[in-house]
This record gives C-alpha cells, structure tokens and sequence, in this order.
C-alpha cells in the first residue's frame, strides 16, 4: 500500500477515519516511518497546543455575564412602563406623552415609494370620471357586461396620463 | 401574532435559572475558547461577554431539538472570527498569504520536506511555548478555529460539523488543512529560533 493523503492520515490520528481506511492504515503505518513520523508529530502538535497556557476567566465576567437576565429588550421595556402607566395617573400622562411622540414619529415617516406615488389620482379627476361613469351607465345593466371595477381602473389610467 | 408579539412572548419564555446554569457550565470554556482564538485576555472577555449577551437576546430563536451548547459555540466562533478578522484587517497583514499558501491538495511528501524529525524533537524540548503560540497567532483566525476544537478541545468531527453547521467531510478536510498550515507556520519559528 501507498503511503496515504495528509488528511486520511489526520483523520485517522483522530480516529475519524472510515473503518476501511483505519483498517489499511493499521496494517500500514507501524512498517512505515513516514507515516509512523506524520503521526508522532500529529500527536506532539496537538500536545503542544494544549499545553499553551490559558489564564482563568475573570470572576466579575461571571457576574457581569449572569446579569445579563436583568436585562430586558427596548419592547418589554416600553410594554412595561406603558401598563404601568396605565396603571397609575402621573404614568398616564407619561404614557399619553409617549403616544403622542410615536403619532408624530409616526406623522413624519418617509412619503410613500415612487410605485405607490404613481398610482395617486387627484381627487377633481376621480369626480368627473366618477360623473362621466354614472351618467352612461344604464340602470341594469347586461349580465354580460364587464366588471364595473376594470372600466374604472382603466378609465382611471387614462384620466391620470391626460391630467 | 406581530413581530414583537412574537419575540415578547420568545423572551418572556425564557428560563433565566437555565440561562444562569449555562454561564456557570460554559462559561469558564468560553473563555478559555476566545482567549486561544484572539490571544488577548481583554478581547476574549469581550467577545464572551458578546456571544453571551447575543445568546441571552435570541434564547427564543433555539430550537430546544438541537444541543444548545452547540449552538453557542457557533455563535462564539462567529463573533470571535468576525472580531479577530477586522482586527487583521485594520493591521493590513495578510498572515495567509505569508504562510499559508494555496489551499489546494497537500500530501505530506512535499510538506517540510525532511524537517518532520527537527520539527518533532522542537516540539518535544521545553520552552518551545512562545513558538508554539506564535506559530498558532500565524495561522487564519478559521484555522485558529479549528485547532482548538479538535486538538485543544478534542471535540469530535460530528461535534464540530454541528458547531460549524458543515458537513463531516468539510470538517475533515478543515482538519487536515488547519493542521498543515500551523505545520508551516511553526516550521517557520523553528528556522527562526532553532
């Protein structure tokens, strides 16, 4: 047998290979010193990694991290002071205030996407295109007719480019 | 339900007792994890404190059928990786190109050709600490990575193909990858400081 790729030899170092391959390679490696040298130096490395000193974890980390638990999101936080706020009267006014602050958050918000604005038609065209509409409708109409939303929309359109 | 609805009643769920076992379980781990991957007492502590904090904020994303240590340690790794590699990248220091080569199919002939005996006996003399470290600070923050699990950790392939939510075969060819790139960077050092 041929000497095998590093990575069949790693994972067999860390007994990962496939049952073929750590088969071979048990047959294999203690008559090859190539192979019997990769894998000493496999085991050193890893010895040596693991004797790299590491200081402890700090106590006050510990601490500081269990207090994560006191910590609440930015909306549990805001539910709260709302119920409590509803809760008593000086929180009322609080929450009221906070109301407000949101509808003129909320007031100020960025005009609609230019595909929205698009579709906006003044409100002097819906009228006359509405007037023109009833005027030619006639009072039953035929059950063949089209639906009555599509001629809108469409003379809508129409109106909208024109305007 | 809305958006917030939704994670009000994830976190509410939350069981802080099994937030403040895990802490107490991994913590000491986590540490020791960061600080091998960045080499800095400080930065490890923040990334600990980053990955603990990321964990306690998305506790409801867990899916309980999955092991959450496992979990963790993903979102460890990445804050750590991400950490390490802006850092670099401010340093302006390609450590990869300088050490590590391509990333093509190595076999162990051509590798340190005729050093594996200098290498071994290195490896074995005391005070070879600082080269050893040196030569782990050389390699990619992934490859970093990877060495601490398998051969500081001694985390099994399917452990880490969890952790990293890769297959068995890619954390194999990591492995294997990460273990020749340390090889040259020590090889490196030990040219430097026979």
């Amino acid at each position: 047998m041929s000497c095998p790729s590093f990575e069949t030899l790693s994972a067999y170092a860390d007994r990962e290979a496939s049952p073929a391959e750590t088969a071979l390679l048990a047959a294999h490696a203690p008559a090859c010193p190539a192979c019997s040298r990769m894998l000493a130096l496999i085991a050193a490395e890893r010895r040596s990694l693991s004797a790299l000193p590491v200081p402890s974890m700090p106590p006050d980390l510990t601490a500081s991290l269990l207090a994560l638990t006191a910590r609440r999101p930015w909306w549990e936080t805001l539910l709260s002071e709302l119920r409590a706020g509803f809760a008593q009267p000086t929180g009322a006014v609080a929450a009221a205030a906070l109301a407000v602050v949101a509808v003129l958050v909320w007031g100020r918000r960025e005009p609609p996407p230019a595909a929205v604005a698009e579709l906006e038609v003044p409100v002097e065209v819906l009228m006359a295109a509405h007037r023109r509409y009833a005027l030619s409708m006639p009072l039953t109409p035929p059950e063949s007719a089209p639906p009555p939303a599509q001629l809108q929309v469409a003379g809508l359109a129409a109106e909208r480019d024109v305007y | 339900m809305s958006q917030i609805g939704r994670a009000t009643v994830a976190f509410e769920a939350v069981p802080t007792s099994l937030f403040e076992e895990f802490v107490r379980g991994y913590g000491e781990r986590a540490f020791q994890f960061a600080y091998r991957i960045c080499g800095s007492a400080d930065e490890a502590r923040e990334l600990v404190q980053a990955a603990f904090t990321r964990l306690w904020e998305r506790w409801g994303e867990h899916d309980p059928a999955r092991s959450l240590e496992a979990w963790f340690f993903r979102i460890l790794r990445s804050v750590a990786v991400d950490a390490v590699r802006r850092r670099e990248r401010r340093r302006s220091v390609s450590l990869d190109a300088l050490v590590e080569g391509g990333d093509g199919e190595d076999t162990y002939a051509d590798l340190v050709p005729g050093r594996e005996d200098a290498l071994l006996e290195a490896l074995e003399r005391r005070g070879r600490q600082e080269a050893v470290r040196r030569a782990l600070a050389a390699v990619s923050v992934e490859h970093r990575a990877i060495l601490v699990l398998c051969d500081v950790e001694g985390r099994t392939y399917e452990d880490i193909a969890r952790a990293l939510t890769v297959p068995l075969g890619t954390v194999r060819s990591r492995v294997s990858r990460a273990r020749l790139a340390f090889r040259r960077a020590l090889s490196g050092e030990t040219e430097v400081t026979p």
